[in-house]
């Protein structure tokens, strides 16, 4: 299976491991992976705030660089979401994009989606460290592309896991892109809510797999001294699989 | 020139800062979402109901003028008299001139978000007219001088110590935290408003087409109150409040409730086919039904009609995490919340209310919980994209996105921006994290810490990663399709046909009396399986030795009388007021029943009473298994075809309010027991 890797900007810049546990596992369940370098973003924070005209230009930008990719994986839900339900909208009128987009958004896969609905992985014979217990947050986008069954799978499906459910799972981190930096005393109520949420499940790892969310809970966290790891699920599997040994 | 709105910050400033708020609307938003989780479990095939709700509701909307027309038509074939306002003073003008007309003074007010927009009861009052506010929470808020901070439950920013000040300051009640008893002291207080009013205004949930009927849907009693006891009923409605069929109230009556209290069906939904008939012993002599324009025909026209389906359910306020944190006085409007942040801006300005689309996360969990598929997040979007458009967005946000968008259609400068990130945060950066950034970036890390760009971007590790193997195992991928995203705006040319495969709950071949009998305990209703020979002693056995009217037209009364003779008081209804508000049981036949939600359904005509079901504190309803239809399509099916009743009442358990804390407290405003005998 040939799939190209979106990378996505926050995870290139921040969380570069993600995108390596990505590449590896993915190389693992035998798929060949290849990385478009001219890539850069798809154009979602320019959607978001209403800039339309220059998230269309990000598109079409992101279009050409996939061009010709059996499939196209991402670490990131919002990322994954802009593609495969924002882009065919914006560029629905644009007569040498508006098809090249549908069948960009028809090939685009978030990565726990991926993994569960077109590789068909099963992981439940993976095992799980049992002495961390672990919780998850799935990202708003996840529950956008009704994938939060696939994604909450891939880490309640391990063997020997220690599974500690979120309350109020289905509230929002407080990221939201400029949202937090333009209202960032409602992002902050937001955030600690989700933060103390993680602190009652006494859970040592948060599974989050939008580099958005992570970012603003474990900043968070860190502000308040809570000491917990956050990971990309992908992190996790590559990891029980042995796949990240030279990068603890 | 910064475009953030002044009076937004304060609001939200204030209620961050305010503890006790913020866990009042936590406890109750997670108690209605958990309420509503359950409520929907119950519907097979919800997503497909909602869709089909969402297309009704469309279609309607596309379609406006002929089914207002239509409703026109009918509503004053059926006596009622209509009047069209284009804007909200309009409507409270059209309104006090009804009062004036007819002398009116004192004014029963069943809960509408209607009325408050247009501040109906600022202006009947400067026309001398004493508007009453009935709903618990309603009338809360209006001795308090304050605002409804939900559309559903309005004061959900209050806890019972502020009820119970209010109480021994407004009405000079004894302090008591007690819901129950506070309660009590609000039914006693309007019980007299309701013996004295002689105007009684209501907002509408549902205006049907087909037959010009309006259908109100409450939950203590005091709506139908207002409905039933003063000489001239008001409805006032938005146009969009219109749907073309009857039997559409089977869609949306399961979805409304269900989305914003968790209930099956409301307790009472009033079917309203004009005023009082010349046989019909109580009810009032005028209807008028006022339709509000007031911004309406604007949306409609424009690109974000889908936001008119709203049947206002309160859903997406109780699921909002924005709201949860700020309440809803923060968004300075009558309609608060994620639809509030549409309606707002759509319905006045979007300069005025330029935080609304702003102020959101966009995390969607509105969409999916709204009954009729309003795209919240998606219109918020285009509300914003509105904003660059006409340039009420700051120049620097401008600036920094079109910077941003050079950078990143580049490789190499976004390559440079990489590294140029990574150098400059050295400097403020403990470590990998920055705990502060100095001058305007210092609202970044006001609450939190932020991390530094990686050392190595991935596209620096790609190169080694690319020079390792690939793996020999390979598995085969399933070509899939995504999931459809819910259904936007799409337009609809044709009314949808109401799929009784979507909408049925309850086969017509199933255990009907005993499926009725289950459910009907289950929403409060004491249920006694009874046979024509028993009927009298059973009867007997609830009433005791209390004061009694039975409806003269039922078959069984002289079994009644006889079971009950030398115990019971009978009153004569005929006596009036005086004795409809003495007697402590109201014995009625019902005209059906419904076996999927438990519901009794009862209609007026000659000699029978509106008061008698609603009036007493204990209400005997007696159906015959003939009677029970299987599920509310049927019901809401048949209806049409005869002739309505002045008014027919679904009843679905005792009257209830979960307006304090959100705990439920029955016998409000109408029968706090309900005796339901199954012949």
């Amino acid at each position: 299976v040939d799939v190209a890797l979106f990378v996505t900007c926050l995870t290139d810049t921040f969380a570069p491991r993600v995108g390596v546990a990505v590449v590896r596992l993915l190389r693992h369940y035998g798929c060949t992976i290849h990385f478009p370098p001219d890539q850069t973003c798809c154009g979602q924070p320019a959607y978001n705030n209403g800039f339309h005209e220059e998230a269309a230009e990000m598109g079409r930008r992101l279009i050409d660089v996939f061009d010709g990719f059996e499939y196209v994986v991402t670490p990131s839900g919002s990322c994954a979401s802009m593609v495969i339900h924002h882009l065919p909208d914006l560029l629905a009128g644009d007569r040498a994009y508006g098809e090249r987009a549908r069948q960009l958004a028809a090939r685009t896969w978030e990565f726990s989606m991926f993994l569960t609905d077109v590789l068909r992985v099963d992981v439940s014979s993976i095992a799980a460290d049992p002495a961390r217990a672990v919780t998850f947050h799935y990202s708003c986008h996840n529950r956008g592309l009704q994938s939060t069954e696939q994604a909450s799978a891939l880490v309640r499906g391990l063997k020997e896991v220690d599974y500690r459910p979120l309350d109020h799972l289905d509230q929002c981190c407080g990221f939201g892109g400029a949202f937090s930096a333009l209202y960032p005393n409602i992002s902050n109520a937001m955030v600690c809510d989700k933060v103390n949420a993680i602190a009652r499940t006494g859970a040592s790892v948060v599974v989050s797999n939008e580099a958005g969310c992570t970012m603003t809970m474990q900043g968070t966290a860190r502000r308040h001294g809570l000491n917990v790891a956050f990971k990309h699920v992908a992190e996790v599997l590559a990891e029980a699989l042995g796949l990240m040994g030279d990068w603890p | 020139v910064s475009r953030r709105k002044h009076w937004f910050d304060a609001n939200v400033k204030k209620a961050l800062a305010d503890d006790a708020l913020r866990a009042a609307i936590a406890d109750t938003t997670v108690k209605k979402m958990a309420s509503r989780a359950a409520a929907i479990a119950q519907v097979d095939q919800f997503q497909a109901l909602r869709d089909l709700a969402a297309r009704i509701k469309q279609h309607t909307i596309d379609h406006l003028d002929g089914y207002l027309d239509e409703f026109v038509r009918r509503f004053e074939a059926a006596g009622g008299r209509v009047h069209f306002a284009a804007t909200a003073a309009d409507a409270n003008e059209c309104i006090v001139r009804i009062a004036r007309d007819n002398g009116l003074t004192l004014c029963a007010k069943a809960k509408s978000m209607t009325t408050e927009e247009t501040h109906l009861n600022e202006a009947l009052e400067a026309a001398g007219v004493r508007a009453v506010e009935t709903d618990l929470g309603e009338f809360v808020v209006q001795l308090d001088h304050d605002r409804p901070s939900h559309i559903v439950t309005p004061i959900i920013h209050k806890n019972r110590a502020t009820v119970a000040r209010a109480f021994v300051r407004e009405l000079g009640a004894e302090y008591t935290e007690d819901p129950e008893a506070l309660t009590q002291i609000a039914r006693r207080y309007l019980r007299d408003v309701f013996r004295r009013c002689d105007m009684g205004v209501t907002g509408v949930n549902f205006a049907i087409a087909e037959t010009g009927t309006l259908c109100v849907c409450t939950n203590e009693g005091n709506g139908r109150l207002t409905m039933t006891r003063p000489r001239v009923h008001v409805a006032l409605m938005g146009i969009e409040k219109v749907i073309p069929r009857m039997a559409d109230l089977a869609v949306f009556t399961k979805l409304l409730s269900r989305s914003g209290t968790g209930q099956p069906i409301t307790v009472y939904a009033s079917l309203i086919q004009g005023p009082r008939r010349a046989d019909d012993p109580d009810g009032p002599e005028q209807l008028h039904v006022v339709i509000l324009d007031g911004g309406r025909r604007a949306i409609q026209a424009g690109p974000y009609s889908q936001v008119l389906r709203c049947i206002r359910c309160g859903a997406c306020l109780n699921a909002c995490p924005v709201y949860r944190q700020i309440g809803g006085h923060a968004y300075g409007s009558v309609y608060p919340g994620p639809i509030g942040k549409l309606l707002s801006p759509l319905l006045n300005d979007l300069e005025y209310f330029a935080d609304l689309p702003q102020a959101s996360s966009l995390c969607g969990l509105c969409l999916e919980v709204c009954p009729v598929n309003i795209n919240i997040p998606d219109v918020l979007v285009h509300l914003r994209r509105d904003q660059v458009k006409n340039a009420t967005v700051p120049w620097s946000r401008r600036a920094a996105f079109r910077g941003a968008l050079a950078a990143l259609s580049s490789p190499w400068l976004y390559r440079i921006a990489q590294k140029a990130a990574r150098w400059f945060s050295a400097l403020p950066a403990k470590g990998e994290w920055i705990t502060r950034l100095p001058g305007p970036m210092g609202r970044l890390t006001e609450y939190r810490d932020l991390p530094r760009p990686a050392a190595k971007p991935f596209r620096e590790l790609w190169p080694l990663e690319k020079a390792s193997r690939d793996s020999a195992a390979s598995q085969v991928p399933m070509h899939v399709p995504h999931p459809d995203p819910a259904s936007g705006a799409a337009e609809q040319r044709e009314l949808p046909p109401l799929d009784p495969a979507v909408i049925r709950r309850v086969a017509t071949d199933a255990d009907l009396v005993s499926i009725f009998c289950a459910r009907a305990e289950a929403i409060g209703f004491r249920v006694t399986r009874s046979s024509p020979d028993a009927l009298g002693s059973d009867i007997a056995a609830l009433v005791g030795r209390k004061k009694v009217i039975i409806e003269p037209s039922l078959s069984c009364r002289p079994d009644v009388e006889r079971a009950l003779a030398g115990q019971a008081e009978w009153l004569d209804p005929q006596a009036g007021d005086a004795a409809m508000f003495a007697t402590d049981v109201g014995i009625t036949g019902v005209r059906a029943a419904v076996a999927e939600t438990g519901t009794i359904v009862w209609s007026s005509g000659p000699d029978l009473w509106r008061g008698l079901s609603l009036i007493p504190p204990m209400h005997i309803a007696i159906v015959r298994r003939e009677q029970i239809v299987p599920d509310l399509l049927d019901l809401f099916s048949d209806l049409p075809k005869t002739e309505l009743s002045a008014n027919t009442t679904l009843i679905t358990g005792p009257s209830k309010t979960g307006d304090i804390e959100g705990i439920l407290i029955t016998g409000v405003h109408g029968p706090g027991e309900v005796h339901v005998i199954v012949l």
